[in-house]
Order: C-alpha cells, then structure tokens, then sequence
C-alpha cells in the first residue's frame, strides 16, 4: 500500500513539473505568430503599406470567396497530381534503392548515373519534360515523381548501408536465405528511416507542383496563381499560399499517423530528461 | 561411434601478413561444453566464426558432425555479444524466428516458443518488445532464439561480457540448466575465467600472435552445478591455474 502511494506521489510530482513545462512552451511558441499577426493587423488598418503588397485579412477573405468556385476543382488537379508524383517517386525511389543494394550489377550499372543525376537541380528540368512530354499533367507528375524518387533512392541505399551487421550475422545462422535476411531484416530495420525520408519527399514534392504548374499547366492551384499574379491579386496568391501550406500540414498529419504503429519499436518515442534536453522532443 | 560434434583439424587463417588462426585441433563431442580463453586478440573470436561459417579464407578442415562447414547455418547458432536480438519483433516472433524461417506450422511455432519462454523465464512477456526488456533478459531471448533452432552447436561469443555481475551469474546458471537439459554441445569464447570455468566441462586456452592452442584444462566437476561452486577451493584452484596460464601467455607475446 504505501509502495503504491509513494510511485503514485512521484509520478504526480513528475506530471505537475512535465505539465507546467508544457504550458510555459506553449506560451512561447504562441509569441512570434501573435506578434507577427499583430504587425500585419497594424499595417494593414493604418495604411502603412500599399495593399497591393500586403493586403489586409478583409482582403484575404473576400478573395477566398471569389476563389471559391475554382478552388475545389484546383485543389483536386493539384492534390491529384502530387499525391500521384509522390507515390510513383516513393515505390521508384525505394525500389530502385532496394534493388542496388540486393544486387552488385544492379548497382554497378546505375550508381555512375545516379551520382551524375544528383547534383542536377530538378527544377532546371522543366524545361526539357515540357519539351519532351508536351504540356499537360505527364511533365508535372514526372517532375514530381523524378525529384521525390532521387530523395529516396539515397536515402534507401545508405539506410541499408546502416543496418546492424550483427541482425545480419544472428538472422544467417539461424537459417535465413539471402531473399530472407532482405525481408525479415534489412526492409523492417530500415522502415523508420525510411518514413523520415518519405516526410521529407512529401514535403518536398508540394514545391516540385507548384514549379511544375508554373511552367504550363491548364489548371491546379499553382496555375491558378500565376493566373492571380496577373491580374496583380496579392490576397489570391496568398490565400493559395496558404492552402498549399494546410495541404502539406495535412499529408505530414496523415504520414505521421501512419507510420506510428510501424516505427513503434524505436527507442524514439521514449527519449527523455536529459536525452530531450539536448535533442529536443518531437 | 558416431563422429564428433566439432572437429578442426590444422586450422589456419592468414590475414595479409597475420597469422590470426595456426594449426588449431579440436574435437568437441556431443553434449560438451567447451570454454575458450586467450588473452585479447589470440583469435578465439575468428575461432568461433569460422565454425559458425561467417568467416573466409581459413584452410584446413572444419567438420561439424562430419559434413564440412560451408558458410552459417541453423545447425550452429550464435549468441552473440552486441544485442543481436530484433527489435522490430516482439519476444514470441524474436524466439520462433527459425522455425518461421523453416515455414513451420503456427502450432510448431507456438509449442517449441512456449518450452523456451519457460526454459528461460520469459513467461507472460510473450508479447513484449525488445526495449521494453532489460539487457539480461534481452540475452536470455538471444539464448531461446537460439536453443528454438535446435542447433547442433551452440556457440556462445562472450555473450554476457557487457552485464553486471549478479545478472551475468544467475545466466551463466540459466545457460548451464538449458543446455544440460537439452543436451546441447556448446563452444563458450569469454575473456572471464570464472564463467569459463563455471559453463565448461573442458577449457581451451589460446595464445596469441598466431592464434592457436596453447593448452587444455579438463573441469572435473558434476552437474548440477550450483552457484556455491563457484567459493569451492576446488575452483579457486583451477582459477589460479588459469590465471597464470594466461599471464604467462601474455608475457611470452610480449617478450617475443
């Protein structure tokens, strides 16, 4: 009895303590958006700034209301385009990754291309896909795709360079083939990396559309922009700016929900104390 | 007679200009367990991995019931000394890992995981992950993944140098039970004289530079051992022994 009331005791202590940090954080984190916000509040009531630059969140919301009859459709065209890019990028990316590491000859005939490719910018490619795919979705999603694919392809070969030799070495004597130290080790060992990696192609590959979009596309939110942008709209442009934000908030939200219960094993989840304290949490 | 579990016969492995392995000969018969020492770097690590098949270029003959050692396989399994347990699985999938290999049953695989959960005191964290566990009973899971494969050899790479005293006794003991009752042949490579003496029925000590058998100690007591053994002037004794067998070893590498 007095074991429990005394671990129930400390782990009060340590909520109250955890609990307050947390509030005092929070508060922290609010100070530069309210400070930015109130800023933007000012300059817009007194005029300090020509609306054409800044305009005010009046401004904002009527341009969201006169966008609203092609937004569904261009949100849709977008959405499509690079959850389709991506999804490509990843399942090339990730197999191409697969496959160099599993086979010599696989990765002799394309680590030289692959080292020549990197460096290349793939926005300096639009050009040459509009030429060669014409104009339409086929270049934007190629673009997306290549620029996502080129991510995780690195970053597939070099967490299979990572893993323990020693799982390795246990799974070999305890039976395993060749095809099965690959599933049974290497693909789990390398899955949370592998997320990391995928976040960051997700997050990347928003940009890759809205580039895309800007060089010849017929609808989408990218398109619609440069189509604001002529008619001198600010409030249009950033009213897609910040659809665009929410679309990448969203797909980071649904990854992240989705990997939790495969990264699950990771010692991640439970850094702490003075682990945290140096590395931040989260 | 059948033929013994281990035999090597002139084992040698040169590496560059090192002599790593040279003329080692060794008959383990079943059901034996054999301890090796050496100072550090006198190749008894290399020894264990050549039999386990992970590693290259030794000549000489390895046989293990008489068929040749070819590469690794679930006839010898490790247990190695880094955490070699996975820790994407959980402890049930960890232990059955072998047999899931092999493609046997779901009721195969639960009935040889419930005996090693029991083996190795694991029962009711059947389904826990390997972080949620402690570094003994992290190795005691590397010890019934091990045992579920149902080896002919089990081969035992300093498995328990990186755990505290009391944890690494009461597995030395939990080690010697399992493989008694099972009847196991085990190779048992440790830098710790009392675990050498205390798991092994036979002791090989290496000398380094090159690596080879420097001499043999015969362990004249019965099973079941229990801890007290281990006070016993008996075993003090041939921990003296060995002690300076070693030193010795030791000195002659330095002086030549």
């Amino acid at each position: 009895m007095s074991a429990t009331a005394t671990t129930t005791t400390h782990r009060t202590v340590r909520s109250i303590s955890r609990r307050s940090s947390a509030r005092s954080g929070r508060w922290m984190r609010a100070v530069v958006p309210a400070g930015v916000i109130a800023i933007w509040l000012l300059v817009s009531e007194f005029r300090l700034v020509d609306p054409l630059y800044i305009p005010s969140p009046q401004d904002l919301w009527a341009s969201l209301v006169s966008l609203s009859g092609v937004l569904p459709a261009a949100i849709g065209a977008s959405v499509g385009m690079t959850m389709l890019g991506l999804a490509i990028g990843v399942i090339f990316g990730v197999g191409t990754g697969l496959l160099m590491a599993y086979s010599p000859v696989v990765r002799d005939l394309l680590s030289d291309l692959m080292d020549i490719m990197r460096p290349v910018p793939v926005f300096a490619l639009i050009p040459l896909f509009a030429l060669w795919f014409g104009i339409g979705i086929a270049p934007q999603i190629a673009i997306i795709a290549l620029g996502t694919s080129m991510v995780l392809g690195v970053t597939t070969v070099s967490a299979i360079r990572n893993v323990s030799s020693t799982h390795v070495k246990a799974a070999l004597t305890l039976g395993a083939t060749r095809g099965q130290v690959y599933r049974t080790v290497i693909v789990p060992s390398i899955v949370p990396h592998l997320l990391g990696s995928i976040r960051v192609a997700a997050a990347a590959s928003w940009g890759l559309d809205v580039a895309a979009e800007f060089l010849g596309a017929q609808q989408g939110l990218g398109y619609t922009m440069i189509v604001r942008q002529q008619y001198l709209d600010t409030s249009g442009i950033i009213v897609i700016c910040l659809i665009y934000s929410l679309l990448a908030l969203a797909l980071d939200y649904v990854i992240r929900y989705l990997e939790a219960p495969l990264t699950r094993w990771t010692d991640r989840t439970t850094a702490g104390g003075a682990v945290a304290g140096v590395l931040g949490s989260n | 007679m059948s033929a013994p579990t281990i035999e090597l016969r002139d084992l040698s492995l040169v590496l560059g200009a090192n002599r790593i392995l040279s003329g080692i000969d060794l008959t383990v018969q079943r059901g034996e367990v054999v301890s090796v020492i050496g100072p550090s770097g006198c190749g008894k690590t290399t020894l264990l991995n050549v039999v386990a098949g992970l590693a290259e270029g030794w000549s000489g003959a390895g046989l293990i019931s008489g068929s040749p050692i070819t590469g690794p396989g679930p006839d010898r399994t490790v247990v190695f000394q880094e955490d070699a347990v996975f820790p994407w699985m959980t402890v049930r999938r960890n232990i059955g890992y072998a047999l899931e290999l092999r493609k046997a049953s779901q009721a195969q695989i639960d009935t040889v995981v419930s005996t090693m959960v029991d083996l190795v005191g694991l029962r009711g964290k059947e389904d826990m992950l390997p972080r949620q566990l402690s570094g003994g009973q992290r190795k005691r899971v590397d010890l019934a993944r091990a045992l579920a494969a149902t080896p002919e050899v089990l081969l035992m790479d300093e498995p328990y140098a990186a755990l505290d005293q009391m944890t690494k006794q009461r597995l030395q003991q939990e080690f010697l039970n399992a493989v008694t009752r099972e009847q196991m042949t085990s190779l048992f490579v440790t830098h710790d004289l009392e675990e050498a003496i205390f798991v092994a029925d036979r002791i090989i000590v290496m000398a380094a530079a090159p690596g080879r058998i420097q001499e043999v100690v015969d362990v004249p007591f019965d099973h079941p051992r229990s801890a007290d053994l281990r006070t016993t002037p008996e075993f003090q004794d041939i921990r003296r022994y060995l002690d300076h067998a070693i030193q010795a070893s030791a000195e002659r590498q330095i002086a030549a």
